[in-house]
């Protein structure tokens, strides 16, 4: 480069007229980003607005929010003052949704990959092209293998309408939702063959005498409602029991927290519920009135005396009787928490059952403090796809004759072993929705190995997650929000207050950044390419909430004006017990050969030199989906290993030192992190938050952060009777860095 | 509206009206340049202006590797587009994304739509200013040429030079020299190489 030249030289010598391509035709031909308007003086822009409607996705609990908008531009979220249920708190990830909303990793535009799965190169391209493209190839498989053989993996809101075109439409059984089905789905269905009720985290927490959690971690998992029901019962004098192999921020708040064995919670609540019967400490009219099989559980959890479950659980026999003695004391105003994600070991639906039956023996259902539905709003239209004759036709679950408790859609080791074997057919065709399966399934290797071969992979998300780089297509996703596509109601969290229930809407805070579409959208303009265009059920998000809330006699602008959530006089949740059973002895369960009273099924110990490799929440992420968010990593950017202190000891570790984590099958960690030296955590576990060490270079914020703990779960374990997987059967050593 | 590119300064007129409208020329080019190479008639057109502009500066070395780029193009705008995803949307599998956006690098959340965004908008709006239908924000660097480009035609100095001081030249130095550990590709190497030649601060 000539640098002795300046501009202005250049500008006053230089002639370009001449060239070939004359400066001047460019401009000419150029239409510019910026167009001339009247002259406006600065800060008449300043006005910041409170816009109502939104609705949290940061998790899964959807907080009301409101936003304050200056421009165009979100500068805070806040609850929404109206809110009878999180009132005006949002947790540090509600906060944190503004950075999600302008994080710069976002996808912005459709992209097509040019380079390989896992090594993509991206291109930008139009929607039509990558419509075009996704409609082509998706048809294609379709006609040339049949319907089933697409596998389609969603989650969240955003991925219900596509979910239900793909399964119900188009008509394929291969559906897994593996954020729900290796979450709560084992729960809900333990639940409702126990007490015919699917139980969500609907506990009493905030009049309970007793709150009794197993495993939960509240205050590190956070649902605004939910802690605010827990702390009230709290404050009002609830006694804490935690069941946990870690000091979790439950137990430093418990009078009782059991430091219990990992894998053993099932020995424990059978101890309980032998305890409680052989010494007529429980429910006995209820039971009377409500049980079924109760003699055949009572004899069959004989067995499980205190002191064989104090052996096997490793907890002194004292403890048990006095947890046991305390609920019986306290009973039937005891919260047994059902628990949120309960994949642990592959046998979580008997645990599961075990709650449910506890429950059930403490009376524990209907009343103050125990399992209460509350009773939330009725009336709101479920807008659907229209359900294909041919719908569910090679159910693979059905064919193999297993899982029969599994949660709706299909098992999803089901889907992954039959891609890759291609038995009993071909599964050719993968849509992933919302979803980084790399992150939440385990055998990160079989996954990859569905995905590489495909013939075609379509993944809609809002971050370029690991997933996404094994996609042919990626689409770009609205956030929370940019859209309208959920309507979240329910009632007030405490049942003591006045009763109210609530019709909140998810309304966009703003508009849609760069060429993001939402899914209704994106869906219908697949399905007019796949050859579905008469079946479209609604044009636009707009009109599915319209036709959703005509079900109950308003309007999106009639709930706006009142402030974006709609409150109603509500109901009594307490005593609606009349046709209540519990099933102790479930004979459906009989029937297809898997216990049927809830029986503890032993775990595999560590290997000699190996810990348990224990995972769960930090309050400041909700997992991957929310690791990369700029403002929630720079407050927790990795995580921490927790190890025993004697064992750091043994070890020769230091708090802080750094380490490589190895498990049982030689598979290291593919990064690093520190060592949380602790007397709070058992010497034959050690525990990481889930979701970090993410590995795509494009989630700048996040990337090579903390250590991918999923990548060290390679032993697979299958719940038999929901074919969930199970996620704490692995075993790590610890290898010290430098 | 007015485009703002449309004529200002008709020839004939003074050398500084010649040399205003040969710099928002110069703007405009180089904003194109930083656009997503979409219409391929016009990034053939685009790419031969940058190198006449190349050669009429007599910079000799990249004109040369804008040559060489070209003489082994696998087919316009394919090649470019794949690199402007690399370098400016989404990468994967080498560095990452260099986001064209002010905020980005200036603010200390490096966030979109941040404080920088708001202010560079409101200043196109104190000068007249708005953004066409576009879907970026308005820190985007081909949007702040654009915006230097319709200042400049107009004769507006002292505001474009304002700009650039107080808003452009803040950000850009440590977006160039990202762009630059992040690609080698001729085209985005030479363009942010004239961006910097026609935007920084000459005494």
């Amino acid at each position: 480069m000539a640098m002795n030249l300046t501009r202005r030289n250049f500008l006053k010598t230089a002639s370009i007229a001449a060239a070939s391509v004359p400066l001047s035709k460019v401009a000419a031909r150029a239409e510019s980003g910026v167009v001339k308007t009247p002259q406006v003086a600065p800060g008449s822009f300043k006005n910041t607005k409170t816009v109502v409607g939104g609705v949290c996705e940061m998790c899964f609990w959807r907080c009301q929010l409101v936003g304050k908008v200056r421009d165009g531009r979100l500068l805070k979220l806040e609850g929404n003052p109206k809110s009878i249920d999180n009132g005006v708190s949002l947790c540090a990830r509600g906060n944190g949704g503004v950075a999600m909303l302008y994080d710069p990793d976002r996808l912005k535009y459709p992209l097509k990959n040019v380079g390989k799965r896992g090594e993509p190169k991206w291109e930008r391209i139009s929607w039509d092209e990558a419509l075009d493209i996704c409609g082509k190839k998706l048809k294609e498989i379709v006609d040339k293998h049949g319907a089933k053989s697409l596998a389609i993996f969603p989650h969240g809101s955003t991925a219900r309408y596509p979910m239900d075109f793909f399964e119900r439409t188009v008509g394929t059984p291969n559906v897994s939702e593996p954020s729900f089905f290796q979450c709560r789905g084992v729960r809900d269905m333990a639940y409702i063959t126990t007490l015919e009720i699917a139980p969500d985290e609907d506990v009493d927490m905030a009049n309970a005498k007793v709150i009794f959690l197993v495993g939960s971690h509240l205050g590190e998992n956070i649902h605004v409602s939910h802690i605010k029901g827990y702390l009230k019962g709290l404050e009002r004098g609830a006694k804490l029991v935690v069941l946990d192999p870690r000091f979790s921020a439950a137990a430093s708040k418990a009078h009782i927290w059991v430091p219990i064995r990992p894998g053993t919670d099932t020995a424990m609540l059978l101890a309980i519920m032998n305890y409680l019967i052989e010494n007529e400490k429980y429910a006995v009219d209820f039971v009377e009135e409500h049980g079924e099989g109760f003699d055949e559980f009572a004899e069959g959890i004989k067995e499980w005396t205190l002191e064989r479950a104090a052996a096997e659980c490793d907890v002194p026999v004292a403890q048990i009787k006095q947890v046991a003695d305390l609920l019986a004391e306290n009973m039937p105003n005891v919260a047994i928490h059902p628990g949120r994600h309960v994949t642990w070991y592959g046998n979580d639906f008997q645990r599961e059952r075990a709650l449910a039956c506890l429950t059930g023996l403490l009376g524990a259902v209907g009343v103050q403090g125990g399992l209460v539905k509350p009773k939330g709003p009725k009336g709101l239209k479920r807008i659907n796809w229209p359900k294909a004759e041919t719908a569910g036709e090679g159910d693979l679950r059905r064919m193999q004759d297993v899982h029969h408790f599994h949660p709706p859609g299909c098992p999803t080791e089901l889907i992954r072993e039959a891609a890759i074997s291609g038995d009993p057919y071909p599964i050719k065709g993968c849509v992933i929705w919302g979803q980084n399966m790399i992150q939440t399934i385990p055998g990160q290797d079989r996954t990859i190995k569905m995905l590489e071969q495909m013939d075609f992979v379509l993944c809609t998300d809002i971050m370029p997650t690991d997933i996404t780089m094994y996609a042919d297509i990626l689409l770009p996703d609205c956030s929370y929000l940019e859209k309208y596509d959920f309507i979240k109601t329910g009632t007030q969290w405490d049942f003591s207050d006045e009763h109210q229930q609530y019709i909140a809407p998810r309304m966009a805070l703003v508009e849609p950044g760069f060429e993001r579409k939402d899914s209704i959208w994106i869906v219908n303009e697949i399905a007019k390419r796949m050859g579905y265009g008469d079946k479209i059920p609604v044009v636009s998000q707009e009109e599915m909430m319209a036709q959703s809330l005509e079900g109950v006699g308003l309007t999106l602008d009639k709930i706006r004006e009142e402030g974006g959530i709609h409150i109603q006089p509500g109901e009594d949740p307490y005593g609606n017990n009349e046709d209540l059973l519990v099933y102790f002895f479930s004979e459906e369960m009989d029937d297809y050969d898997y216990p049927a009273i809830p029986t503890y099924i032993p775990v595999e110990p560590p290997p000699a030199g190996y810990m348990r490799l224990l995972y769960g929440r930090t309050p400041l992420h909700t997992f991957n989906r929310s690791i990369n968010n700029p403002w929630l990593i720079h407050e927790a950017p990795i995580n921490p290993v927790w190890v025993n202190d004697k064992v750091a000891v043994r070890l020769g570790l230091k708090h802080g030192d750094t380490v490589r984590l190895v498990n049982q099958d030689g598979v290291e960690s593919r990064t690093t992190t520190t060592v949380k030296v602790t007397p709070g955590i058992r010497e034959d576990a050690v525990y990481l938050y889930h979701g970090y060490g993410t590995r795509n270079k494009e989630m700048t914020f996040s990337v090579d952060k903390g250590v991918d703990d999923t990548s060290l779960i390679t032993k697979i374990a299958i719940d038999p009777e929901s074919g969930a997987h199970g996620m704490r059967n692995n075993f790590v050593k610890l290898v010290k860095v430098g | 509206m007015l485009q703002a590119n449309s004529a200002v300064y008709t020839s004939p007129g003074t050398d500084a009206q010649k040399e205003a409208a040969k710099l928002a020329d110069i703007y405009t080019l180089l904003a194109q340049l930083m656009r997503y190479p979409e219409d391929t008639a016009n990034v053939a057109l685009l790419v031969q202006a940058q190198l006449e502009l190349v050669l009429a500066l007599g910079w000799h070395e990249e004109a040369e590797m804008l040559r060489c780029w070209h003489a082994q193009c696998q087919g316009l705008p394919g090649d470019l587009r794949i690199e402007y995803t690399q370098l400016f949307i989404t990468a994967a599998t080498r560095c990452s994304t260099v986001p064209p956006y002010a905020s980005v690098h200036a603010d200390s959340e490096a966030l979109l739509q941040g404080r920088t965004t708001e202010r560079i908008h409101d200043f196109y709006r104190s000068c007249g200013y708005e953004l066409a239908s576009v879907a970026e924000p308005a820190d985007h660097i081909w949007l702040q040429l654009d915006f230097l480009a319709a200042l400049v035609h107009e004769g507006r100095h002292t505001e474009g030079e304002q700009f650039l001081a107080s808003f452009f030249r803040p950000w850009f130095a440590t977006f160039k020299e990202k762009c630059f550990q992040a690609t080698a590709h001729p085209v985005y190497r030479v363009t942010l190489t004239l961006i910097d030649f026609f935007t920084k601060e000459e005494q």
